[in-house]
């Protein structure tokens, strides 16, 4: 600003920095200590270090390691699913026409109920006594059930956290769209290209950056998910859809063993890290540059 | 429904069926859309105002106007009898943890985001440090926010719960209030300085006044996010600060097949969302894409 500083900003960011501290450092902390007790609410004995017992009972589960599985599944093909299904409704929504904010305002919807209220949405949609799909289906002879069959459950899941989220992916594709310089789709159109010619070579390359953000974005907040997917099957039927996330409200809140509870949080972290690598990465060189 | 009277309707919404019958398509394509977004609310909204009998019978689709009946949303509210949910307490208990929450985010958000603006040093790797808070995963967070909250003794109680959700709120609110004061240009700090003014003075005379609306817009959105968290209450709050979050999730394990109750206070859960939708809808979208999307 000038060259003498008559200003001072460090004593602005200090409560924000302490409340980051106490609630952002510090459980991490505590959770890494917890992950090395034997530490059980209903157990004979009291909590005690055991070193890396924890671990190895975490490495050798195949219960845990299954949740594991279904959960880089379940990001895997949500999305697929949500890339695709965002791509084509903000294409379709990238015009004027009368009532273009309210369908905007409608496709926000989901983005602002809670997140519980989505999975009980969906629950009272889906249930084979209360839903109206699976009446509907019965008509046709097929039968849905969501508390018995596996892959029932799984789609029903999918359906949900497209609902729940293609909102989003398709809002930022039509931010991305609309940023699309009108002179460059003009000039491709004067030069005689058609409209999968226009989205292929014209739209498609300017939609890069926003699609990796969508893409980095999603995938971090995938792996985060819990309350929906709780509301909805609550890992059932079975544990077939048993998530590591559910797995470890779980053990945290009905079984009370943390110290496996905050070991597999540690894992969860872990993998969370490994996965929003690429999105930590790009807001680096964003807030940087 | 002549050719004609389609198309002059489709005129009306400035489409042009006889020259490009493709945009047929695109309209049948954005109805599906709206079918799709509007289905699973509105089957809740059907089953909320029906009676059990209604629901496990063969329920219309279509809500009849004549027998629309308001008696679930009656019980939620119970006045004498405590048997059932009682969400007129879960939704006070909401309403206080969330207005607590934004509170508080915003009083920290606007001087930290006015240090980002200022530019003190290494900003951008604290920037950075608050901005990835966002990311924690709230199920693995469980269990140090109990331990936390138990060691502060706040845990059970409608402040605990407002703090804990500042990891999530505070990197949210931060984002929003930076990228509007960031606007604000910089030659009207020097005439406050000129004037004999000072940084808080350029805060509390220049940089709040400038940014009301905006500030408001983040508190709303925090407001919504706070009331909308369902995953810490689970271990941070007890009976007397049940949230509406956890009403909604209690129905599945105590009452179970009141349906059309769970479906009343499902509708409930969702109106501030509902009502607040096209107030928040631009800055939702920055808030979830960590700023790096402007809709």
């Amino acid at each position: 600003m000038s060259e003498t500083r008559i200003y001072d900003g460090e004593k602005y960011l200090v409560p924000s920095v302490i409340a980051f501290i106490v609630f952002g450092i510090v459980p991490v902390v505590l959770v890494i200590r917890t992950s090395f007790m034997y530490w059980e609410a209903f157990a004979a004995t009291g909590p005690r270090f055991i070193g890396l017992d924890n671990f190895e009972q975490l490495m050798n589960s195949a219960q845990y390691m299954s949740a594991t599985g279904r959960t880089l599944l379940f990001v895997g093909v949500s999305l697929v699913i949500q890339m695709g299904l965002g791509l084509a409704i903000a294409l379709l929504l990238d015009r004027e026409f009368r009532g273009d904010s309210v369908v905007r305002t409608l496709l926000v919807l989901p983005l602002t109920i809670p997140p519980i209220s989505v999975g009980a949405n969906w629950l009272l949609l889906l249930r084979t006594d209360t839903g109206l799909v699976p009446k509907m289906l019965s008509n046709f002879g097929i039968t849905f059930q969501i508390g018995e069959n596996t892959l029932d459950a799984w789609v029903a899941i999918f359906l949900m956290d497209a609902w729940h989220w293609t909102p989003l992916i398709a809002l930022i594709f039509l931010a991305g769209l609309t940023s699309v310089p009108p002179s460059l789709i003009e000039s491709a159109r004067i030069d005689g290209a058609n409209r999968w010619e226009i989205f292929w070579h014209v739209q498609l390359p300017q939609l890069k950056t926003v699609g990796v953000v969508a893409l980095l974005i999603r995938m971090m907040d995938l792996f985060r998910s819990f309350d929906d997917v709780w509301m909805l099957t609550s890992g059932g039927p079975g544990e077939d859809t048993m998530l590591l996330n559910l797995e470890i409200v779980r053990i945290m809140t009905q079984q009370t063993r943390y110290g496996i509870g905050a070991a597999l949080s540690l894992f969860a972290l872990y993998l969370i890290i490994i996965l929003s690598w690429g999105l930590v990465n790009m807001l680096h060189r964003e807030v940087l540059e | 429904m002549s050719t004609e009277r389609l198309e002059s309707l489709a005129k009306r919404f400035g489409f042009h069926f006889l020259e490009n019958p493709r945009q047929i398509l695109v309209v049948l394509g954005i109805g599906l859309v709206l079918l799709w977004i509007l289905l699973p609310v509105y089957w809740t909204l059907a089953i909320s105002m029906r009676t059990t009998e209604e629901i496990f019978g063969s329920p219309d689709l279509l809500l009849n106007p004549a027998s629309l009946n308001f008696e679930n949303y009656r019980i939620l509210w119970p006045v004498e009898d405590q048997q059932v949910a009682n969400f007129s307490r879960f939704i006070v208990n909401s309403a206080i943890i969330a207005t607590l929450n934004a509170v508080l985010t915003t009083v920290l958000a606007v001087p930290a985001a006015y240090a980002f603006r200022l530019g003190v040093g290494y900003s951008k790797h604290i920037f950075f440090w608050i901005l990835t808070n966002r990311m924690a995963p709230p199920a693995a967070f469980l269990l140090p926010m109990f331990l936390l909250t138990s060691e502060l003794n706040i845990i059970g109680t409608h402040w605990g719960l407002a703090i804990v959700y500042l990891i999530f709120n505070l990197p949210l609110a931060i984002w929003l209030v930076y990228g509007i004061i960031k606007a604000i240009p910089e030659e009207i700090d020097e005439a406050v300085y000129v004037d004999g003014g000072n940084d808080f003075t350029v805060l509390k005379e220049v940089i709040v006044p400038l940014s009301k609306p905006g500030i408001a817009v983040s508190f709303l959105l925090v407001w919504l996010f706070a009331w909308n968290h369902y995953a810490f209450t689970l271990m941070l709050s007890d009976d007397s600060t049940m949230t509406i979050t956890q009403g909604i999730a209690q129905f599945f394990t105590t009452v179970g097949t009141s349906w059309n109750l769970m479906a009343a206070g499902t509708m409930l859960s969702m109106l501030p969302g509902l009502v607040l939708a096209a107030i928040v809808q631009k800055h939702i979208v920055t808030g979830l894409t960590f700023g790096a999307v402007k809709a």
